[in-house]
């Protein structure tokens, strides 16, 4: 196939997911995916992996991975829950946001001064973050204040995520951080010898990831009224499967585009909240995620070597 | 003597003396290590029984290790391997009590499984190209599904999976768990230094393009090397099950958590590989863990939480022990 | 074919894109015959070996064997037919111990009820070693834990082991010390004693005409003249190296240094680090200040030290201009108005998968940069569009791939993406390597202009015409080392270079 084909299906391949998929559960339950209440619930289940995606999507456009974001997610809203018993909302946002910086500083630095793969780092945080959240809660549940509850309104929480989105996508695609992530995902020794300072970069990724996973937790702290031990369980996964199936390429690099964050995470909640409709079982959910990481994994790989092809055989037109 | 010849002399005694005086360091910083856990525990650790149960303990880990050195060393980083155990354990909790086939059964049912999927998982990561991480996380996520739907089948039945009650535990058990693993560590000595599997896949995890040049067949390599591998993970779930007698699957990815202890281990065996032979720095590295873990039990920390912490923590020191020497990008 | 004759390759053509590394190759080897093969940088030998080793094939041409055609798919067949070689990178694998890089790919006779007799493996390995001559080399060592000649040993040996007829060594002299380079020539004797022939590729032009019995000089891809070793000394090989005709208005036309000799605008003060030692110069304002040498003498590893990407042991870099401030990193020494051309285009230079907006980007990127950090698109285009038209790059657009581009539109967008920043200094490391003779020319025209312009470049090549041609000084490198100083004048020619570069 030509160049321009296989240029055409990549930037359309997660639209097609997308009507696919609204085509499919439409036939299984119409009625049901499109009342205003399903809507809203569409919405809600968006926002928090489209927060988490649009700080993840730094540190995986430089080829790197943050496995971490879920149990990080859990630490920073279960201390802002913690905080926000005295110090109201302000405590809250500020704990829960500053943790999520703090641990990805410490995972950037690890990973850009002592050279430990992101993948080890990002896991062995999963795992000892989800240990801490364990010790602190106690293993029980904690409600929280009325006023922090009410902020789960989506009246309030719309606005503020869209503009934290917006800010992020303004990061993201025009200025360095993001523009440098890219470059070190393409040829991180190119962006060595352009004067990119590599490992500054990538511990502001990590951050920036850990902020979002800081805001993530907020969502999820508030949306549930309380604290407890199994939030954000899965969280990393269902971001990363949100970013490939927009499109962002596994290795990063100059494909990674915001808007595929976006419409990645809207395929992603469609896809989940119609299997919920169709009653299907928790078990067999999980199974299917893994199903569909994998298959959206592969074809990236696929229209990825693909596209390779076809740009080596028009080298000889243009020369 | 010429010069020159005293100069070759000297050289290669030098060699020697290196590597001599690494070993030593590396004993030496083990032996501390050991010091300080029984100072931790004020000697509670130190003690005959505790040390023969911490090697008894250690058995399941050590084989995973075992297990990992003929994957990992290929830099297949496989992490559905811990939901893949879980399936073994009750597989050939199935054969053994519900067939009927006993020992014969639980061993051959964790190993038949255990293979099966591993090779699925390997030619799958060989014909797509998917990186081996990824596919291991679905590949995670499906395998523990299917044990869950496993345990749901059985809890809708008012059962629960497959229990062993008091049938076939001698496996899991002292002595005869420290006889295999004896049996099981000289196997994969033979293995890995002594036959032409052994050195072909020391080969493509060295140096992939070199070892393709010179002729070794990467795929078959991968995939032999990989059934080797599964197989003394698949001893590990029939030796696990033994012990434990019942293996309930869960989900959220608890199964990257079991990994993880015999991780550490091979991590740890990977940066003593420069000293000790891979297979016996393996058992080595799973005795140093396992009695961190131990140590950490008997000081009283809690087993679920900060314990867990401590294996995130040591993970990551290993991590990067072994990446000491890393020269080229590291993502 | 007279039963002489070992080897013979006729009119073997290869070309990499425009560039003919090897045109109307022929050459003869006959049994027990030690053959010379010389050339510069860039003179096709490599490839020539590589076609013969097996590595890759070539695309025109045939290749015979006692008479017999020979056309290797892989460097195993090439094993196969007795031809042995050694070649530049290191063809081992780290991981494993010296005896099995020794025997990979013949491990099947030590095989003993289907395990691997490895104790007879390292006897056999140590015992091969040792009747090389080599006793001190160890067959269980970790061949990670080898110095670099130790693992070149290790390679002459493999190629030693299977007997071979034919054995191509390419410039393993200059890893071996003195020690094991005589133990080397006692090996070559005895093989041309045993009827075997040798070719041999060293840049060490006295030790070549001492030990072979021919030699074969290329130039530019060709075979430009044999000589009988006993007949002919090293000034007439080298002289035979170079001697091409340069052709007019392709490089100045002046004959004259000319910069500003009141500004040093860069001075480099006593670098040393692995590569070379005490390395001090001056950069004068207009003025393009050459460095050449062989590949390993140092002079690429010098060029990556000045843009402060390879850190050294000791010394620096200090721009007088700006208040003898010290360059410590990549990004104050663009700030500070140097741009870096480095060697290896699509590892180094560019991001080959990505547009050439963005390549010219990342390098312009303070050019783009408005208020709040905001990387202007307009800006981005617009600089890139200006690199396209002054450089005249055969394009579809500022969002073409680089993958798209030929070699030649490729180093134009490496080298635009400075020189349309106005940057003060240019540090450039072999800037027309692979490009065709067109975008050669214009690299040269856009430095004369950048050099009226008062703009101060580096120049670093191994291309003695380019550097002859373009430079107002020219230091040589040997061994990390400068040997020599020239002047732009009648002293600077290409025997006065070779004569100490080598």
């Amino acid at each position: 196939m030509s160049l321009q084909t296989w240029k055409k299906i990549q930037k359309i391949f997660p639209f097609i997911g997308l009507v696919i998929v609204m085509i499919l559960f439409s036939f299984m339950c119409g009625d049901k995916l499109w009342a205003k209440r399903n809507l809203i619930n569409i919405v809600n289940n968006t926002i928090p992996l489209a927060i988490g995606a649009s700080g993840m999507v730094f540190v995986a456009s430089q080829g790197s991975t943050d496995m971490s974001m879920g149990s990080l997610l859990a630490v920073a809203g279960t201390l802002g829950g913690i905080a926000s018993l005295q110090y109201g909302v302000i405590g809250f946002v500020v704990v829960s946001v500053g943790v999520g910086i703090f641990f990805g500083l410490v995972m950037g630095i690890l990973l850009a001064y002592f050279k430990v793969n992101s993948l080890m780092i990002t896991l062995a945080m999963l795992i000892a973050l989800r240990a801490v959240v364990s010790y602190i809660t106690n293993g029980q549940a904690l409600l929280l204040d009325y006023n922090i509850i009410a902020m789960n309104k989506l009246s309030t929480k719309l606005p503020i995520i869209i503009i934290i989105l917006a800010l992020m996508w303004y990061l993201f695609s025009y200025t360095k951080i993001g523009f440098f992530s890219r470059c070190i995902g393409e040829n991180e020794e190119v962006g060595r010898f352009s004067g990119i300072n590599v490992k500054k970069y990538k511990i502001l990724a990590f951050m920036l990831s850990g902020a979002m996973a800081g805001v993530a937790g907020i969502l999820a702290v508030i949306k549930i009224g309380g604290v407890s031990p199994t939030i954000g369980n899965f969280f990393e996964l269902q971001v990363m499967t949100a970013m490939f199936v927009g499109g962002i390429p596994i290795a990063g690099g100059a494909e990674s585009k915001f808007y595929k964050v976006i419409s990645g995470s809207f395929i992603l909640v469609i896809l989940q909240n119609g299997l919920t409709i169709a009653r299907v079982g928790s078990e067999i959910s999980e199974l299917i995620q893994g199903v569909i990481l994998i298959l959206v994994v592969y074809l990236n790989i696929y229209i990825e070597c693909k596209f390779t092809e076809a740009q080596m055989n028009t080298k000889e037109e243009i020369n | 003597m010429s010069i020159t010849q005293n100069k070759d002399k000297i050289i290669n005694m030098q060699h020697d003396k290196i590597l001599f005086h690494q070993r030593m360091v590396a004993i030496s910083i083990i032996l501390g290590v050991y010091v300080v856990l029984g100072i931790m525990t004020k000697g509670k650790f130190l003690v005959p029984r505790n040390l023969w149960m911490v090697l008894s303990n250690s058995v399941p880990n050590a084989f995973m290790v075992l297990g990992f050195c003929f994957i990992f060393t290929m830099g297949l980083i496989d992490l559905s391997l811990g939901a893949i155990l879980i399936l073994g354990c009750n597989v050939g909790g199935i054969l053994a009590v519900q067939f009927g086939f006993g020992y014969f059964g639980l061993i051959i049912g964790s190993c038949i499984v255990v293979a099966a999927l591993e090779l699925f998982n390997l030619k799958v990561v060989l014909i797509s190209k998917i990186p081996s991480w990824i596919f291991g996380l679905g590949m995670a996520m499906v395998y523990e599904s299917i044990g869950a739907m496993y345990n749901g089948s059985q809890i809708d039945k008012g059962k629960q999976v497959v229990s062993l009650n008091n049938a076939y535990r001698s496996l899991g058990n002292q002595p005869i768990n420290i006889i295999i693993l004896l049996i099981g560590v000289i196997i994969a000595y033979i293995i890995y230094n002594k036959t032409n599997v052994g050195f072909k896949l020391r080969a493509v995890g060295s140096n992939r393009e070199v070892a393709s040049t010179m002729g070794i067949n990467i795929e078959k390599t991968i995939l032999l090397a990989g059934l080797i591998g599964a197989l003394f993970i698949g001893m590990s779930a029939a030796i696990n099950e033994s012990y434990a007698g019942r293996v309930v699957p869960s989900t959220g990815l608890n199964s990257i958590a079991l990994i993880f202890t015999p991780l550490a281990g091979y991590l740890l065996a990977q940066a003593l590989s420069k000293v000790i032979n891979l297979t016996i720095a393996a058992l080595v590295g799973a005795f140093v863990i396992t009695s961190l873990f131990n140590s950490l039990t008997i000081v009283g920390v809690p087993s679920g939480t900060w314990q867990k912490v401590v294996m995130g923590a040591v993970v990551i020191v290993c991590g990067m022990l072994s990446a000491q020497n890393e020269k080229g990008v590291v993502k | 074919m007279s039963e002489t004759c070992l080897f013979e390759a006729k009119d073997i053509k290869k070309y990499f894109g425009v560039t003919h590394a090897n045109e109307n190759v022929n050459l003869k080897i006959n049994r027990g015959h030690i053959r010379g093969l010389i050339g510069e940088n860039g003179s096709g030998k490599s490839t020539l070996i590589s076609i013969i080793a097996g590595i890759q094939p070539c695309d025109e041409g045939q290749m015979y064997l006692h008479g017999i055609k020979y056309s290797p798919i892989n460097p195993l067949s090439a094993r196969e037919n007795k031809i042995g070689t050694v070649v530049q990178e290191l063809g081992l694998v780290d991981g494993l111990p010296v005896g099995m890089n020794l025997f990979m790919g013949k491990t099947e006779r030590f095989k003993k009820h289907g395990l691997l007799d490895t104790k007879n493996l390292f006897n056999e390995a140590e015992k091969l070693l040792t009747s090389w001559g080599f006793p001190d080399i160890h067959s269980r060592t970790l061949t990670e834990n080898l110095s670099v000649e130790e693992k070149k040993i290790v390679e002459l040996v493999r190629a030693l082991s299977i007997d071979p007829e034919l054995l191509i060594l390419d410039e393993i002299t200059q890893a071996l010390s003195l020690n094991y380079r005589k133990k080397l020539i006692d090996i070559i004797i005895q093989l041309k004693k045993n009827g075997k022939s040798i070719l041999l590729v060293t840049h060490d032009i006295e030790e070549m005409v001492a030990i072979t019995d021919g030699i074969t000089i290329m130039r530019d891809g060709e075979i430009v003249a044999e000589r009988e070793s006993e007949k002919t000394t090293p000034d007439e090989i080298k002289k035979l190296m170079v001697g091409r005709a340069m052709e007019g208005g392709y490089y100045r036309v002046d004959n004259n240094a000319s910069y500003d000799k009141s500004k040093i605008v860069l001075e480099g003060v006593n670098l040393t680090s692995q590569k070379f030692q005490n390395i001090s110069f001056e950069l004068y304002k207009g003025e393009i200040l050459g460095f050449t040498g062989l590949s390993d003498s140092g002079i690429h590893e010098l060029a990556e030290a000045m843009f402060a990407i390879r850190p050294t042991s000791s010394g620096f870099i200090r721009l007088p201009q700006k208040n003898n401030v010290v360059i410590k990193t990549p990004q104050q020494a663009m700030q500070l108005s140097i741009g870096y051309v480095p060697k290896d285009r699509d590892k180094q230079a560019l991001m080959v998968h990505d547009s050439i907006l963005n390549n010219i980007s990342l390098a312009g990127i303070e050019m783009t940069k408005k208020k709040f950090g905001f990387l202007s698109p307009s800006k981005r285009v617009e600089i890139t569009q200006k690199a396209i038209d002054s450089f005249s790059i055969k394009t579809n657009g500022p969002n073409q791939q680089l993958s798209g581009l030929s070699g030649g539109n490729r180093q134009k967008v490496n080298l635009s993406r400075w020189v349309i920043q106005d940057k003060e200094i240019l540090i450039l490391d072999c800037p027309t390597r692979g490009v065709d003779i067109g975008v050669k020319s214009y690299i040269y025209k856009t430095m004369i202009a950048a050099k009226k312009d008062g703009i101060s470049m580096i120049l670093i090549t191994d291309e003695l015409p380019e550097v002859i041609g373009m430079c107002d000084i020219l230091n040589i490198v040997k061994d990390g080392e400068i040997v020599k100083t020239i002047k732009r004048g009648p002293d600077l020619s290409e025997e006065a270079i070779i004569e100490v570069m080598v």
